[in-house]
């Protein structure tokens, strides 16, 4: 009786939390949906009214979490409550984070929505695989001495999504809110070398959307502004009665455009089968049937072909060219690992100084042999990033393309990037795996996550307090985050 | 009691004179299950379906007074050896002193991947004509991170801190260095251990570029390519198994046509006594056959056979006597000449012919449906039609034999091909 009992073992610690740079996730592993879903960002009230108190805090500690500023606010509710003079800040650019003291805050309220024991629950924290060392270094220094965790764990969000649909190997293609990436995972392992990224992701869309729009003199208003409404037709004058606010700021009017522009695109975009030739006007709702939205306003809203060219500009970007995003072709930058290793470099020997000055010349070179386009739409970044990696992966990541993210839930997305793949690796044989389900393609990373540390053989991967102590964060970094 | 209900009615229960055992048992089976429905209300029913669930199930209240505990409980991980303690949901009791459960799939983290000091590499491992300068320290470094990553190529080239090394120099060094390693541990040990694996460890750079390229230029054809690639090995793939058909029916020709083997071995044979008694028993054996075909015949069913013919015989003549003479026959019987017979059209058939009136076109001789459809192509290609305008019987007789030769033709050019294929096949 006592061995059967000892067999029924279930682990239900740890605590996953997964950063995105539109909204933060954050629930228990081993559970199949994060518990809140918050936007990834901070509200500032006028510093007027609370300066003196938090002047007090500032100065007494800045490591106990306890004692936070009293001017910033991170639930969803007050995120989205229309205060006068109450700035809204995003916390994560590009998916990492750039305001720490707002992220832990954030954390904090998260941790204490969720009951925490902070003592008790492991940490598991996803970073993109660009994250800074520095980056990393924060984190850890923020779960294991700030919070006080016994252990945490950063993982590569790419190799987390990979991880939720069962797959070592996987070239990952997320396409998220401000960044479009894509990442050949191997053995569980990123490869950053072979990661590109480009912005043309989720807010390039909405920018599209709303540019065009602008053209056509049609504004977009948010739900706050509007009291009451009356239905119109776009050939109609619109009719609705606004709400008066005096101050509000133009951060959270952005944000609240935004995220009508959220819901707005999610509606009507379309992915085209094929690239768009923009010199052949035709318009006929065969190629490019209508379809109608509702702002909050009342204004209905008719997109036939913009609807297409916009889910064009994602492959294309180069035919769309806007202002607000520069050309981008993705090229991995100098990796964030080589930063770190100087030691060794430091101690090379003189005479191998004039080896090492060719060295470093020759990738720039190499970089100069191949013609680097200006613009990579999602295709091209996929199939380029495909032809980095060795030849004897590539067959097997041609059979397995994850793609994730939300802005991936425009229909035809899939059909397209398979299209344009097999055009460009013909002799390759591909296999798309996109989970059908919304949630699950919006939270996968948070999800393999979940996965990842509720595994019973997860627990020698966990990094303790008592390690960072011993080893000390530079090495840990090195080992153990791989 | 439905059976009085349909009495009264002067209905006829039309199922109970059929299978009265049956119904019976099955509506015992009923009452014991029923609950739903009144059982008088039941049986009034009869036949039909009742129009509401009868059947209500009754779940069995479990005692549920006892709750198996699930305690929240600290537990150690065996591979951890900063002793960290983590929590997790253990059923029955609230410390649990086993070993943890998964601790068996932990990763062993221990690699037979060598050592080596910066002595050590001064002293033996150092080579002047080592490939792209390596130095201790980022040999240091590349075991390291082999060690990190267990051999994973990939991942550590990937994480590799300078872009010029290729994944090929990273192994070329590796196993160059754990050869090295190992030929000195041999040398110092005066042993011959691991010679297996030294040889093993032979790392071919260029080899590995060059399967490289292949790979590359493999996955780089164009579809057009890869079709045509496709189509080539099916047309091989027919090709062969033609071959191999076409040499097993020629050793099967050859086998046929060979001396017969002999079965057993013919030395008894050889000498002039084995001879004789081969002869004998070749002989004897001829005999047999002989006399078993000869069957003897009863004497009695003779005689009987006889008396029948004989009354036959008899009876023929007799009716042929009877016969007026037709005059037909004493034509027949005049002895006419060829020409004469042509004249008067006339012609005695030496074979049996079908009874009836038939078209003499439609005697010609007919092939196998292959053979006939190529048989009629060629006839197309002469420009002479399926079948004679005129069928006199000379035309007919022309063109039957015209259609023999086309065949016998046919026949040939099939075996001239098959042995130029053959005699492609052994060049």
């Amino acid at each position: 009786m006592a061995q059967s009992n000892s067999v029924l073992q279930v682990y239900g610690g740890a605590i996953v939390l997964d950063p995105g740079s539109q909204s933060t996730r954050i629930g228990y592993a081993g559970e199949d949906c994060p518990r809140i879903i918050t936007p990834s960002y901070a509200r500032f009230d006028e510093l007027s009214k609370v300066s003196e108190k938090v002047k007090e805090t500032d100065g007494t500690t800045s490591k106990t979490p306890l004692k936070k500023r009293l001017n910033t606010f991170y639930g969803e509710s007050s995120i989205h409550y229309p205060k006068e003079n109450s700035e809204l800040k995003p916390i994560i650019k590009d998916g990492i984070i750039e305001d720490w003291d707002s992220a832990v805050e954030q954390w904090e309220y998260l941790f204490n929505t969720l009951d925490v024991q902070f003592d008790e629950q492991p940490l598991l924290l996803t970073e993109p695989v660009w994250n800074s060392v520095e980056n990393k270094k924060k984190s850890l220094e923020v779960a294991l001495e700030t919070f006080q965790f016994p252990a945490f764990y950063l993982a590569s969000s790419p190799a987390c999504v990979a991880f939720a649909l069962g797959r070592p190997s996987a070239l990952v293609v997320d396409i998220g809110h401000d960044i479009t990436s894509v990442t050949p995972v191997v053995d569980g392992m990123v490869l950053a070398k072979s990661t590109l990224k480009t912005h043309f992701a989720g807010h390039y869309l909405s920018t599209q959307l709303h540019n065009r729009l602008k053209l056509e003199k049609k504004e977009i208003v948010p739900l706050y502004k509007v009291k009451s409404k009356v239905l119109t037709q776009p050939s109609e004058v619109p009719n609705w009665i606004p709400k008066q606010f005096s101050s509000i700021t133009k951060s959270y009017d952005d944000f609240q455009i935004e995220r009508t522009l959220y819901e707005f695109k999610e509606t009507v975009l379309k992915v085209p089968t094929e690239t768009i030739d923009l010199k052949k006007a035709e318009n006929d709702d065969g190629t490019f049937p209508k379809r109608k939205y509702e702002l909050p306003n009342g204004v209905t809203i008719e997109l036939g072909r913009d609807r297409f060219e916009i889910g064009d500009a994602l492959f294309n970007p180069e035919q769309y060219e806007i202002s607000e995003f520069p050309p981008e072709s993705g090229e991995p930058e100098i990796q964030s690992q080589n930063d770190y290793v100087p030691l060794k470099r430091g101690n090379k020997k003189p005479t191998d100084d004039g080896t090492e000055a060719e060295e470093i010349e020759k990738p720039s070179a190499k970089k100069q042999k191949k013609d680097i386009p200006k613009y990579r739409g999602l295709g091209h970044l996929a199939s380029h990033s495909l032809s980095l990696v060795d030849v004897d992966l590539r067959t097997q990541l041609a059979n397995n393309i994850i793609v994730t993210g939300s802005s991936s839930l425009i229909p035809g997305l899939t059909d397209r990037l398979n299209q344009e793949l097999s055009k460009a690796h013909p002799g390759l044989k591909f296999r798309i795996h996109a989970s059908g389900n919304t949630a699950e393609r919006k939270y996968q990373a948070w999800i393999g996550g979940s996965v990842l540390s509720s595994l019973g053989t997860f627990h020698q991967l966990w990094v303790s307090q008592k390690e960072l102590e011993e080893v000390g964060v530079d090495r840990l970094l090195a080992q153990r985050f791989r | 009691m439905s059976n009085d209900i349909l009495d009264v009615l002067n209905l006829q229960s039309n199922n109970q004179s059929l299978q009265p055992k049956n119904k019976k048992q099955k509506l015992s089976d009923n009452d014991q299950k029923l609950s739903g429905i009144n059982r008088e209300l039941y049986q009034l029913l009869g036949e039909n379906t009742p129009p509401i669930l009868i059947k209500q199930n009754k779940f069995k209240d479990k005692s549920l007074d006892k709750v198996s505990p699930w305690y929240w409980s600290q537990f150690n991980n065996g591979s951890r050896k900063d002793g960290l303690r983590l929590w997790h949901w253990n059923k029955g009791s609230k410390e649990s002193n086993a070993n943890y459960k998964f601790e068996k799939y932990n990763g062993n983290n221990e690699s037979n991947i060598p050592n080596f000091t910066q002595k050590d590499y001064e002293d033996f491992l150092q080579d002047d004509e080592d490939e792209g300068e390596w130095s201790y320290e980022e040999t240091l470094y590349l075991f390291n991170l082999v060690k990190t990553y267990e051999l994973k190529w990939i991942v550590i080239h990937d994480r590799y801190r300078d872009n010029v090394r290729t994944i090929e120099d990273l192994k070329q060094r590796f196993y160059q260095i754990c050869q090295r390693i190992l030929i000195h541990q041999n040398e110092l040990n005066e042993s011959n251990l691991n010679s297996n694996l030294i040889s093993n460890l032979n790392f071919n750079k260029a080899k590995e570029i060059e399967r490289k390229e292949y790979l590359n230029r493999l996955l780089a054809r164009s579809p057009a390519e890869i079709a045509e690639e496709e189509s080539l090995l099916i047309e091989a793939k027919k090709f062969e198994i033609s071959a191999k058909k076409t040499i097993q029916e020629r050793s099967q020709l050859l086998q046929l046509l060979d001396t017969p083997q002999a079965n057993g071995p013919i030395q008894q044979y050889l000498t002039s006594q084995g001879l004789t008694q081969l002869y004998n028993s070749l002989m004897t054996t001829k005999v047999k056959r002989r006399q078993n075909e000869a069957v003897p015949e009863n004497p009695l069913t003779v005689l009987n056979e006889k008396l029948k013919q004989d009354k036959l015989n008899q009876q023929k003549v007799i009716e042929e006597k009877k016969k007026p003479s037709n005059p037909l026959n004493s034509l027949l019987s005049k002895n006419l000449t060829i020409k004469q017979e042509e004249v008067f059209g006339l012609k005695t058939h030496s074979e049996k012919i079908s009874p009836g009136v038939y078209l003499r076109s439609s005697k010609l001789t007919n092939f196998k449906p292959n053979v006939q459809n190529k048989v009629v192509g060629i006839l197309g290609e002469l420009n002479i039609g399926k079948k004679p305008v005129m069928a006199t019987e000379k035309i007919v007789n022309k063109q039957d034999e015209l259609l023999r030769a086309i065949n016998n033709l046919l026949e040939l050019k099939k075996q001239l091909d098959k042995l130029d294929a053959e005699t492609k096949i052994n060049r």
